[in-house]
């Protein structure tokens, strides 16, 4: 298929390129973030009523504990809520790239069999602009992150989906996005 | 409501100039543009949903030939906003283009918009190539990787079908009455059938099915008909899988799917260029129940793993059979993780029996996988299998690939699910428990996997034990008949029970194959699998590595989390 190429500018598994030292020094700052985040306890998803009613305070104190890091570290690069339920989450996600804010709307269901299986966090105003995206703006997340996930169900919440899955997508794919024209300064700035 | 777009055909150039005017000032993009003299083909094909009322062939006469500015408009509620603007045919508002123009219904003028946005999906593939739509921002008018290669497809497949899809047309057109004095063939269609009959003449569609038991091999091949059959996912493996169970004649299929046939999808079985736009479940159901009108369909077309649609689909599985009751058999024909795991919730939750297939993302390798809860493993017992497809590791998981595939791997994969499916319906043969196939070799290795006692599945671990409560009941079985296929665990220090089919010549797990990471859940495999990822560690946490107990309700953490992010 023809698909099984890189598109062009997007240095998949291409040479060093602008930028790609930074994002490496980025990678090793977001694994020490994700080794502070507390990990959860309780295995137990939308369908098992008073558990996952646990198992969704466990989810706001580990995202308050991130975001506390954050604000702390004055990288705080999101924001995030939910229904009462916990099955739908809102919110928003920016990343700055050359001195100008690009910011998306974040909005994702979670699924049926969570924790078992990770959340599918979605950035649907810029749906069809990458094809590290699935339909409806679901992104595209490397094939590192299922296999890790798999290895600490029920430990990760949310708060390690998006320390681990959106902030290194956002550093790689904003960048590529801009320089392709995909987005403008203007679609992010809400 | 999300952007949709619409299709507006006019045959006055001073109605396309109004419409271009007065949609653009609500603010709705122009993206697609042009002058076109309408083939008949193209007409028929515009209208062919319409194609069994008695208007069909009224509209298709006034389109044919006609010269008219085919217009995209594209933003939120622009397919209704262009309704009210082109206006009613029958009685249109004074202020709508028919209006103001004075057009009757019976006028020779063309007016249309797009009835609904899934009508104007396909509608715009017809008259435009993807490439021929521009927006205004965000793109600067340059098509995208994805977008070029859907014009090449297209552009292939019109090439190559062209002389089909104008027969279609003529087809159609001949079915409503010969517009365009074609004079082609009549489309042929067949009538109900009360009883599969076992008479050997040309016309009975069950005669070659029906000998199936004048020769032995199937004891009542007419039960076929009181099965239902759920297919999840109507892809490259699940619609062709789908057409045989209703060309086998099975009573009823359900089906799922949340997705819609595009051009990309033109390189598989089953679907055709011009359902391009329906959803998927739709354009199988036309074209199944054309096939085989003694089929009873239900169609879904949602995502199965949402907490709201999974309600919806547990109540099909345990009460959408002929009867009322639980269906037969679920197929599972989907191409992710979390879908398979939504599948495995469902059936275990019910205790249903389901066969799992895949195909590996290389498309040289697949499997099924027989799932019955309590007896053989669920999906979630052990990490999933994957069959090696005998392609060096090292060369594959490129970032940023998308997965390749092949009909002809998809085709293999499908005969094998619907083959041990109707094993199981109609109990003949054995059935097979996990069947791998590697198209490099042409090997298919197989195993039987036993239920995980650990299971992290609590309806899992629930139904392990009903089935064992099920076993301790049944009679001491008579000590010399042992079937080879009863489950029987040949090891029982062995929780995983896992039993490799060995070839001759080689050895189960022998020396030499233990190159791979020891997984810590489940057993080693033999060379023809592998996990697709190491089991979750058991290990204890400490108390500071893990969240504690706030003491807070829930209110109060939103509320909490709320604060700190101002
Ligand atoms: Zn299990």
């Amino acid at each position: 298929m023809a698909s099984a190429q890189p598109a062009e500018g997007v240095p998949a598994a291409a040479g060093p390129s602008e930028g790609e030292p930074k994002k490496e020094i980025n990678m090793m700052e977001m694994k020490t973030t994700v080794q502070k985040l507390p990990l959860l306890k309780v295995r137990a998803g939308p369908r098992d009523g008073d558990e996952w009613m646990n198992r969704l305070k466990e989810e706001y104190v580990a995202l308050i504990a991130y975001q506390k890091m954050n604000k702390e570290a004055g990288n705080d690069w999101f924001t995030i809520e939910s229904n009462k339920t916990g099955t739908k989450w809102t919110g928003k996600v920016w990343f700055v790239h050359n001195l100008l804010r690009y910011e998306f709307d974040l909005e994702f269901e979670l699924p049926v069999t969570y924790p078992a299986v990770p959340p599918e966090l979605a950035l649907p105003e810029i749906d069809g602009k990458t094809e590290k995206m699935y339909r409806g703006g679901k992104i595209c997340l490397d094939s590192h992150f299922r296999p890790l996930w798999a290895r600490n169900v029920p430990h990760f919440g949310l708060a390690h989906a998006m320390a681990l899955g959106m902030a290194p997508w956002l550093a790689a794919e904003v960048p590529h996005l801009v320089a392709a024209g995909r987005i403008t300064h203007q679609d992010g700035k809400k | 409501m999300s952007t949709e777009q619409t299709l507006v055909l006019l045959s006055e150039d001073g109605m396309a100039a109004d419409a271009i005017a007065r949609l653009g000032k609500l603010g709705f993009a122009l993206v697609g543009l042009k002058l076109v003299r309408a083939s008949a083909a193209l007409a028929a094909q515009h209208y062919s949903p319409l194609v069994a009322d008695r208007g069909f062939r009224s509209l298709v006469s006034r389109l044919a030939g006609a010269r008219v500015s085919a217009l995209v408009f594209e933003g939120v509620g622009v397919v209704i906003a262009a309704k009210e603007l082109v206006g009613d045919a029958a009685q249109p508002a004074p202020a709508s283009l028919r209006g103001a123009a004075g057009l009757s219904a019976s006028d020779a003028a063309v007016a249309s918009a797009s009835p609904s946005a899934a009508a104007a999906q396909r509608e715009i593939c017809l008259w435009f190539s993807p490439a021929e739509l521009v927006r205004p921002s965000g793109g600067g008018g340059a098509a995208s990787r994805a977008e070029q290669e859907a014009e090449l497809n297209y552009a292939l497949a019109a090439a190559s079908a062209g002389a089909a899809s104008a027969g279609d047309a003529a087809a159609a057109a001949a079915a409503a009455g010969g517009v365009g004095g074609g004079g082609g063939d009549k489309v042929q269609t067949r009538e109900k059938v009360a009883t599969l009959s076992d008479k050997v003449v040309d016309s009975n569609p069950y005669s070659r099915l029906m000998a199936l038991k004048k020769m032995g091999v199937v004891a009542n091949y007419e039960r076929i008909r009181e099965k239902t059959v759920v297919v999840v996912g109507v892809g490259g493996v699940g619609s062709v899988a789908a057409e045989m169970l209703v060309r086998c004649g099975v009573g009823k299929l359900i089906m799922f799917d949340y997705d819609k046939v595009e051009l990309a999808n033109m390189n598989r079985l089953f679907y055709t260029p011009d359902q391009c736009g329906l959803s998927k479940v739709e354009a199988a159901r036309r074209s199944l129940a054309f096939i085989n009108p003694d089929v009873v369909f239900e169609a879904y077309n949602y995502d199965i793993t949402t907490v709201e649609n999974f309600e919806h689909f547990v109540g099909r599985l345990s009460s959408g059979s002929l009867t009322g009751g639980a269906v037969d058999l679920v197929l599972s024909c989907v191409d992710n993780f979390q879908a398979r795991m939504t599948i495995n919730q469902a059936c275990n939750e019910l205790g249903q029996v389901w066969i799992e297939s895949g195909v590996s993302e290389d498309a040289v390798s697949g499997h099924i996988q027989l799932l019955k809860p309590g007896e053989l493993a669920c999906f979630e017992c052990a990490p999933p299998l994957i069959v090696a497809s005998g392609i060096d590791e090292r060369t594959l998981k490129r970032e940023g690939v998308c997965a390749a595939s092949l009909p002809t791997t998809m085709g293999i994969v499908a005969g094998l699910l619907v083959q041990n499916a109707l094993k199981y319906l109609l109990d003949f043969g054995r059935v097979s428990e996990y069947l791998g196939y590697i198209a490099l070799k042409d090997h298919f290795p197989s195993m039987c996997l036993r239920p995980n006692l650990e299971c992290s599945q609590r309806w899992c671990r629930q139904r392990q034990a009903d089935y064992q409560k099920h076993l301790a009941s049944l009679p001491p079985p008579p000590a010399a008949a042992a079937e080879p296929s009863a489950p029987v665990d040949l090891h029982p220090d062995n929780t995983w029970g896992i039993e490799l089919e060995v070839e001759e010549g080689e050895e189960a797990g022998g020396a030499g194959r233990s190159a791979e990471p020891h997984t810590p859940a489940g057993p080693e495999l033999g060379a023809d699998f592998k996990y697709a990822h190491e089991a979750a560690s058991t290990q204890v946490l400490s108390a500071d590595e893990t969240v504690q107990d706030s003491g807070l309700d829930l209110a109060s953490l939103m509320a909490s989390l709320k604060s700190v992010q101002q």
